[in-house]
């Protein structure tokens, strides 16, 4: 037992101080709270400062979407994507910027929505929104 | 007798390669997972679970505690502490999965890498981390025998 406790310490230990050493010195070791963007993520500030014109996407639930949504914002999710495609399709221009939105930083909805427009339509100026819907509320407070 | 002493040889060798196989897969899960840190520190986030401050340790914490306990299977060094904390991560892991699908959440596993933008495959991700469990409840089980003769 005791030789079982040692071991397993041990191995906490070792985890630890190779833990501390990768956070030390790996060139992509995450910042405390810094924000990374991803791939075709765009900041809500850098969207709304654009001179292009915006479409809102939201890619949550059409539940939430009912419940309240980005003004001019126009529902499509995976769920019902051909019907919804249609509806987008009517609504889109080329001039305009895309940006697609689900419920947080966390949630993989709009990124989906957002490469289903680029490989489907082609479509070039598609953004994710960063932190989505979340982000957009706690800026209106 | 040779027909007895001919299958406790086989069964040893399957539980050599299982152990090593075990091994190699929490060794290369935990590789990749400390080649992004960032990509884990989202995964872990997606499930929604842990403040971000211990998420952000256990970024760093965890792969490594694979790669260890990897690395103690196949050379058989401390290997009832790796397969112990191995079952208790597994545990942990499926917990917080059956968590997320029943609030609904898209989460990343991170357990490879970066998946991409794929839709989260619950019933999946759950059947490969049953089996993982039971192949390591198996030769912790047989383990524990063997160290009792």
């Amino acid at each position: 037992m005791n030789q079982f406790i040692k071991e397993t310490g041990l191995i906490c230990l070792i985890a630890l101080f190779l833990g501390l050493l990768t956070w030390s010195f790996h060139p992509g070791a995450p910042d405390f709270h810094k924000i990374d963007l991803e791939d075709g993520e765009i900041l809500l500030k850098t969207a709304l400062e654009s001179a292009d014109p915006l479409l809102w996407v939201d890619a949550r639930s059409k539940d939430n979407f009912e419940l309240d949504h980005i003004p001019g914002a126009i529902l499509l999710n995976e769920d019902d994507w051909e019907y919804l495609l249609a509806e987008f399709m009517e609504k889109w221009g080329p001039d305009q910027k895309v940006i697609v939105y689900c419920d947080s930083r966390l949630c993989r909805a709009s990124k989906n929505v957002a490469q289903r427009l680029q490989d489907e339509l082609q479509l070039n100026n598609v953004y994710t929104l960063h932190g989505g819907w979340e982000t957009w509320t706690s800026e209106q407070n | 007798m040779g027909n007895m002493d001919q299958r406790a040889k086989l069964i040893k060798i399957l539980f050599i390669v299982l152990q090593i196989g075990m091994g190699g897969l929490f060794i290369i899960a935990g590789t990749l997972k400390i080649l992004d840190p960032s990509n884990f520190l989202t995964a872990i986030e997606t499930f929604q679970l842990l403040p971000y401050p211990l998420a952000y340790f256990i970024a760093y914490l965890l792969p490594w505690m694979e790669i260890i306990c990897g690395l103690a299977l196949i050379f058989k060094k401390g290997q009832m502490s790796a397969l112990i904390i191995l079952t208790a991560l597994i545990t942990v892991f499926i917990i917080a999965l059956a968590l997320s699908w029943g609030r609904g959440l898209d989460i990343v596993c991170g357990c490879f890498g970066n998946p991409g933008s794929l839709k989260t495959n619950y019933p999946w991700l759950l059947t490969r981390n049953f089996a993982l469990l039971a192949v390591i409840i198996l030769i912790l089980i047989r383990n524990k025998k063997l160290c009792r003769r």
